[in-house]
């Protein structure tokens, strides 16, 4: 076989392929390639929500330092201060050691001090209390936008809970260029779509797809390749996991278009 | 993604078919991009107030790359705050063959439009999208329209607990709202109630009514008023910013900026961030996304803007709690 050469544009960038002959065909080969890139792909966006939740998880960390000094004003003052500062956290609540809210915080509903409402057995108390730490399943407010439950442990066992919009993810999802018409999006562990390159496709159903199937068998071992998207078209997909909240990245590729930019086989014949 | 065929043909081409976007709009526009200077309204005998939110949809617009004259036609309307001239502003628009109407002008805009077409994709911005039966569900809109609800029910309320912490000695409060049907009133009662104040309904159901509105408030022995998120309300502005200053009443409002103005304090989304979002939903219904099945959006930043000079004035000592929330502070 004559050495060849292979032109892929790949994510923008154009790779030249000296091809001198191997056990494996070209295609595979660009596949490998393409595939590598995808994961990176999905992996640059997992990194972002990762850093993003952590930095959350920081500012309200940083109310649990201070949440035993002063009285209920002092604490409120607080609590207030961390909204302002993080637009993503829409309110704030302090639960006592015994599970009973003191203050709750929020830039919608109605603030409440010393509620007394009994959270003793909910998992976000229970939870933060035993792990230091806890994340909520995604959930939709009033069916529109994607947030989490954050608890984080302070000191005498009293925990700080903050709702949490996931809306930035969508940001970062958009911001991702995946080829000419490629797509990246997040699911949560059920398989919704919390953020798409088609904002459209938001809150759709994604569980029954092959790919987002396997990422959930395979845990964190991307294997992905050729598979069909929601609209049944030939994709190359990869994808990267978020630990907390459970959260999956795929980024994919149609087949087709990647194909077709390389001289085939059969026209080399 | 399918990319919708007038813009991408457009777009390749760069010839003939550019996407027409239809505006629907309450109130005017005395001041945008050169690219509208030509859709400056006739008659809106100075009495509505130039809508910034207009103008920062049309810059956002532009932004993406929608721009008016290159490779968009821009047809706005404006109602000037008259309701009765929505039906055929509408009629007009679907004869023009525009290809979306964007009816910001809160839910009658929004039904004027749908009630032009059921056709053409719609991008509304209402205070309650679903509330007012624009829309299906915020997840999955059903029909034709899609767009942005500013969750003015919970905000209205909220308001309340936030003029209560600047003045706390308020027993009687008033609520200054379009109309008295206006399904925020329960929770903007029940939020008085709980802070054991009383809340007054008055009503000002057009630009014309906005004075007697308020001299009615003047009468009632109020000592705070809710100024509720509206059309009518946002169009004549500056005459309930006057009027209020006169009758020295401490105010919130629906939006920040009106601290800006000389307001006391206004909480909500800001204009800028609400013209932002409705300009991504006609983005992405140019690009081929369908509103049956678009999502409609809702804010999730709120902004407290307090003017302290206002308070001064008033007398009134803004509380650390406010000033901690407050991301800005007119000094």
């Amino acid at each position: 076989m004559k050495r060849r050469q292979f032109i892929a544009s790949v994510g923008g960038a154009v790779l030249i392929w000296p091809f001198a002959g191997s056990a494996q065909s070209p295609d595979a080969r660009v596949r490998v390639l393409i595939d590598r890139i995808l994961r990176m792909q999905a992996e640059a966006i997992a990194e972002k929500v990762d850093h993003f939740i952590k930095e959350v998880e920081g500012q309200v960390g940083w109310v649990t330092e201070t949440v035993s000094a002063g009285g209920l004003e002092r604490r409120r003052l607080d609590f207030l201060r961390l909204l302002r500062q993080v637009p993503d956290i829409t309110a704030v609540s302090h639960i006592d050691a015994n599970g009973r809210e003191q203050i709750r915080t929020s830039r919608l509903a109605m603030d409440e001090l010393t509620s007394e409402t009994d959270f003793s057995q909910d998992l976000k108390f229970t939870q933060a209390r035993a792990n230091k730490r806890y994340v909520s399943p995604v959930y939709f407010r009033k069916q529109s936008e994607p947030y989490i439950t954050l608890a984080v442990a302070a000191v005498r066992g009293d925990v700080i809970v903050a709702e949490v919009s996931l809306k930035a993810i969508q940001g970062m999802v958009a911001a991702t260029q995946v080829g000419d018409h490629g797509v990246a999006f997040v699911v949560d562990s059920r398989g919704r779509v919390i953020a798409h390159s088609d904002m459209g496709m938001v809150q759709r159903d994604f569980s029954d797809l092959a790919h987002v199937q396997a990422a959930h068998i395979a845990g964190s071992i991307p294997t992905i390749q050729a598979v069909r998207d929601i609209n049944g078209r030939q994709v190359l997909a990869n994808y990267a996991i978020v630990a907390r909240p459970t959260l999956t990245v795929f980024v994919e590729r149609p087949t087709l278009r990647v194909f077709v930019e390389l001289p085939v086989e059969e026209a080399m014949k | 993604m399918v990319a919708w065929p007038v813009a991408s043909r457009a777009q390749q081409s760069g010839i003939l078919t550019l996407p027409k976007i239809g505006f629907l709009l309450a109130g005017s526009l005395d001041h945008c991009l050169p690219a509208c200077a030509a859709w400056r309204p006739s008659n809106t005998g100075g009495v509505s107030a130039p809508s910034p939110l207009a103008a920062g949809i049309f810059n956002e617009l532009h932004q993406l790359e929608w721009v008016d004259g290159r490779n968009a036609i821009y047809e706005p309307r404006f109602s000037a705050g008259d309701f009765k001239r929505l039906p055929s502003l509408a009629a007009d628009l679907v004869g023009r063959k525009v290809h979306i109407i964007v009816a910001t002008g809160g839910a009658t805009t929004v039904r004027a439009a749908q009630e032009a077409t059921s056709t053409l994709p719609i991008v509304g911005l209402a205070d309650d999208m679903v509330g007012s039966g624009l829309v299906a569900s915020l997840a999955q809109p059903g029909g034709n329209t899609t767009g942005v609800s500013i969750l003015a029910s919970e905000l209205n309320a909220k308001r309340v607990e936030l003029l209560a912490e600047m003045v706390p000695s308020a027993r009687r409060i008033a609520a200054l709202a379009q109309s008295k049907s206006d399904p925020s009133l329960p929770r903007v009662a029940a939020a008085a109630h709980e802070r054991n104040m009383e809340l007054v309904v008055f009503e000002a159901q057009g630009l014309d009514r906005i004075s007697d509105a308020l001299a009615a408030v003047s009468t009632a022995g109020i000592d705070a008023i809710n100024v509720l998120a509206s059309a009518i309300l946002y169009n004549g502005r500056h005459a309930v910013l006057d009027q209020i200053a006169e009758l020295r009443l401490p105010a919130i409002y629906q939006w920040p900026e009106y601290a800006a103005e000389g307001g006391l304090m206004g909480y909500g989304p800001t204009q800028a961030s609400i013209a932002r979002l409705v300009a991504e939903q006609v983005d992405r219904v140019l690009r081929g996304a369908r509103p049956t099945q678009l999502p409609v959006v809702q804010p999730t930043a709120f902004t407290l803007a307090i003017n302290l000079k206002t308070a001064k004035a008033l007398g009134l000592t803004a509380p650390a709690s406010l000033i901690a929330r407050a991301a800005e502070v007119i000094e």
